[in-house]
């Protein structure tokens, strides 16, 4: 009987090593008006923000939750501590890092891939960062990189307040109004306009507390002609009971300007990824996403861009792992309102050992946005029949001056693509095996090398005999 | 078997149909649709029960509604094909008033059902629903042709065509083949919804739709394609080709794939736009403008169904239905 090719899980080892809980401050759990008082007093906000987050307190508890995607039954937010200060002070040198905490950005290869090849970093622990530096060849640029509890009370408050949560507003979903109402940590970065910051920045968020929420803010403001790569990454150890991310990433690529956003989401089989992304764009700019999801529990995950300028242009390239016990629910909307404005979908998937991968996509076109061109393309593998794998895919075109055009494709392997190869002289296991490692690989070349060495050694082929 | 949802309909004058098995974000508008409804009215027709006998070959049953009347009406209709039997059932619903048609269809091993439906709506409504179970090796093809006429009225009177098609591909090596032309002009409102379950192995679909959209015309097209576990070797296909010609048309294409079953190929395409320079070059380098090239494109996408049907009567309803809806153009 033919063999079954062997397609390992997602290897977790580094990621799952826990530190002993030794935080300064954990917030009781649950979420409640008092909670998010003595929040906004522990974090000393301005008094704007403080209403802020009471108003959108209540704007969570009128919102329901979602009934279109994976079910959060298991997610109970009386069970979750919604703010952990660890036992650090933000420093920008790792020796002022505390051990244990250093240790575990050490094994995660942060500071090694901040000497060799980043511009900057921020790096946060549960709810704080205890991290931040930026090279002072590219502060000196007038790049502003910096903590958004610094930014919001600092000399940007003004830009923070003007910008904040404007994107995504408390109102636009549940998850986004709780994440007003409970956000912490996170990074505001400002790159002036013309400047060519050529060297990425980096966030790394790591929740290390039990039964816990992470809920940082990334505001990124890129001016006008200028030119930036930002990368973020994340992971927690896995516990028995459940943990939540709401973040919330914010982009304005103003006139002209490129910003390429990649993430490598690892969170742990534990965790709720409720998490909302959101690019503006104005006249000439562009937003590239690079995006690789192999973690959580459950995940809720579209990027989202809105061309507002004419001849503004998104692409989005992703890929997904659901596993064993993950229900990963991905994908990427954009909205075309400018003229001449184009996007670009690429995506792919893998769904195994029972994991349920659904892509979902929106590509709405407004009368105003004559001259569009979209093109969404969506591959998904399905490795067995323990799995699930949907598309779930909408167009909405209201003008007749744009093309567009959608493509997808569910299955196993192809036969074809296999004897193509075994006629060139391969095995029929190595065949297959370059088949499946090629497979994820429109993600892996958009990233930095140390970045797609990591991504591909998050999966890890062991090729014994034949796919079906 | 219907659809529709039966506690809502007795409470208020609105029907909720076409709903997809699953549900997006809701602020796109595609999860279902909902259409008014004068419950109160309606008038049952003649049910008509059909019952095709082992290895029968029957052709050509055609079905109408000239009993209906002016105001709602709903119209049953049940189809039997036993054993080895074949037959073409066609449906010719023209330019009538408001109309409930539900048609179940229980397609036996190897037997073979093609039902060919015209609905054109002008000031009225039409809510089409067909439901079908394909057992071992029943092949089951359905063409329908959606023609909306411009109304003289308001917007809110303007035809509105709705129809709903779930196909269970129950037996092993069953098959259904879609073909649907749509043309909509002035406030049409086109909203179709086909969902295909493929539950037996080795079983197949084809789904290909295209239209064109006139005017202020609106077009909704969800397909679903549901490889459900145990459906080896099953393959699905769903195409979709949408010609954009008016200024204020809306279009949304919804083509989705579920898929629990590895061993199933499944695929999907939509192309949306208006006609590309190439083929306006051509166009004109024969002396045909841009109008006349538009109204050419958006007859052929009904035209074309002339070339599947292999009915010469059917084709003949097809070419004055395009008369009727389009006139002169």
């Amino acid at each position: 009987m033919e063999e079954k090719t062997y397609v390992d899980d997602i290897d977790r080892s580094i990621y799952d090593i826990k530190d002993v809980e030794d935080d300064d401050f954990r917030m009781q759990e649950g979420l409640t008006e008092e909670i998010i008082k003595k929040l906004s007093d522990e974090k000393d906000d301005p008094e704007w923000m403080r209403e802020f987050r009471l108003n959108a307190l209540k704007i969570y508890n009128e919102k329901k939750i979602p009934d279109w995607g994976p079910s959060i039954e298991g997610l109970d937010m009386d069970h979750i501590a919604t703010y952990v200060r660890p036992k650090s002070n933000m420093e920008n040198t790792w020796d002022n890092v505390p051990q244990d905490i250093k240790d575990t950005f050490e094994r995660l290869g942060i500071p090694q891939a901040e000497r060799k090849s980043l511009a900057g970093v921020g790096a946060q622990y549960d709810s704080e960062l205890v991290y931040h530096n930026v090279k002072d060849e590219v502060a000196e640029q007038g790049v502003v990189y910096t903590d958004m509890e610094s930014a919001l009370k600092g000399e940007y408050a003004d830009m923070v307040k003007e910008y904040f949560m404007k994107l995504v507003p408390p109102t636009d979903h549940k998850f986004a109004a709780l994440h007003g109402a409970v956000w912490s940590g996170g990074s505001f970065v400002y790159v002036p306009k013309n400047t060519d910051v050529s060297i990425p920045l980096q966030s790394y968020f790591r929740l290390n507390a039990k039964g816990a929420g992470q809920f940082e803010h990334t505001l990124i403001i890129v001016d006008e002609g200028a030119n930036l790569h930002f990368i973020e990454g994340c992971s927690a150890p896995k516990y028995n009971v459940a943990n939540l991310h709401a973040g919330c990433v914010e982009l304005y690529v103003k006139k002209n300007a490129k910003l390429r956003y990649s993430t490598i989401e690892n969170w742990s089989k534990n965790m709720y990824n409720l998490n909302t992304k959101r690019a503006l764009v104005e006249e000439g700019g562009a937003v590239e996403w690079v995006s690789g999801s192999f973690g959580s529990h459950v995940g809720y995950l579209y990027p989202m861009s809105v061309l507002k300028g004419d001849n503004s242009r998104m692409e989005f390239t992703g890929v997904t792992f659901a596993g064993n016990g993950q229900n990963l629910d991905t994908g990427a909307k954009v909205v075309h309102i400018g003229k001449n404005t184009s996007s670009y979908m690429n995506t792919r998937s893998i769904s195994k050992s029972g994991g349920i991968s659904t892509f979902r996509s929106s590509v709405v076109v407004q009368k105003s946005a004559t001259g569009a061109k979209s093109a969404v393309s969506c591959e998904s593998l399905m490795l067995d029949s323990e799995s699930r794998s949907d598309t779930i895919p909408v167009m909405d075109i209201r003008t007749k001056d744009a093309n567009i055009g959608h493509e997808a494709k569910i299955g196993s392997i192809s036969d074809d693509a296999v004897f193509y190869l075994m006629s060139r002289g391969m095995s029929e296991e190595d065949a297959r095996a370059l088949i499946v490692s090629g497979f994820a690989d429109n993600v892996s070349k958009e990233l930095p090398l140390e970045y797609a060495v990591e991504m591909n050694n998050l999966i890890r082929l062991e090729m014994k005999g034949s796919i079906g | 078997m219907t659809d529709i949802n039966i506690d809502e309909f007795e409470k208020s004058d609105k029907l909720t149909v076409n709903a997809m098995p699953s549900k997006t974000w809701y602020w796109l508008g595609v999860n279902d649709a909902s259409l008014s409804w004068d419950m109160a009215s309606e008038k049952f027709l003649k049910t008509n029960e059909i019952t095709i006998n082992d290895k029968e070959k029957h052709e050509d049953i055609w079905l109408d509604l000239s009993d209906a009347e002016e105001s709602f009406n709903k119209k049953e209709i049940k189809l039997i094909t036993k054993e080895e039997s074949t037959v073409t059932v066609i449906a010719n619903y023209a330019l009538l008033k408001n109309v409930r048609i539900i048609i179940d269809i229980n397609a036996g091993v190897n037997s073979k059902v093609k039902l060919i439906q015209v609905l054109t709506a002008a000031e009225n409504s039409i809510y089409n629903e067909v439901n079908a179970s394909c057992e071992k090796n029943a092949e089951f093809e359905l063409i329908q042709v959606f023609a909306g006429k411009k109304s003289d009225y308001s917007l809110d009177e303007a035809g509105k065509i709705y129809s709903n098609v779930k196909v269970e591909l129950a037996g092993d090596a069953s098959d259904f083949v879609y073909n649907m032309g749509y043309l909509g002009q002035g406030g049409n409102v086109l909203d179709y919804n086909i969902i295909v379950n493929h539950t037996g192995k080795n079983t197949n679909c084809n789904i290909n739709a295209s239209g064109a959209l006139k005017d202020n015309a609106t077009k909704i097209f969800r397909g679903t394609i549901d490889f459900k576990k145990g459906s080896s070797g099953s393959v699905g296909a769903e195409t979709e080709t949408v010609l954009m010609l008016g200024e204020d048309v809306v279009n949304k294409t919804v083509p989705v794939i579920l898929c629990s079953e590895e061993n199933v190929s499944g695929t999907h395409g939509a192309t949306i736009g208006e006609l590309d320079e190439e083929t306006l070059f051509y166009f004109e380098s024969r002396g045909i403008d841009k109008k006349n090239a538009e109204n050419i494109m958006a007859r052929a996408a009904i035209e074309r169904l002339t070339g599947i049907t292999e009915n010469e009567k059917v084709n003949a309803v097809i070419d004055n239905t395009l008369k009727e809806v389009l006139g002169d153009d």
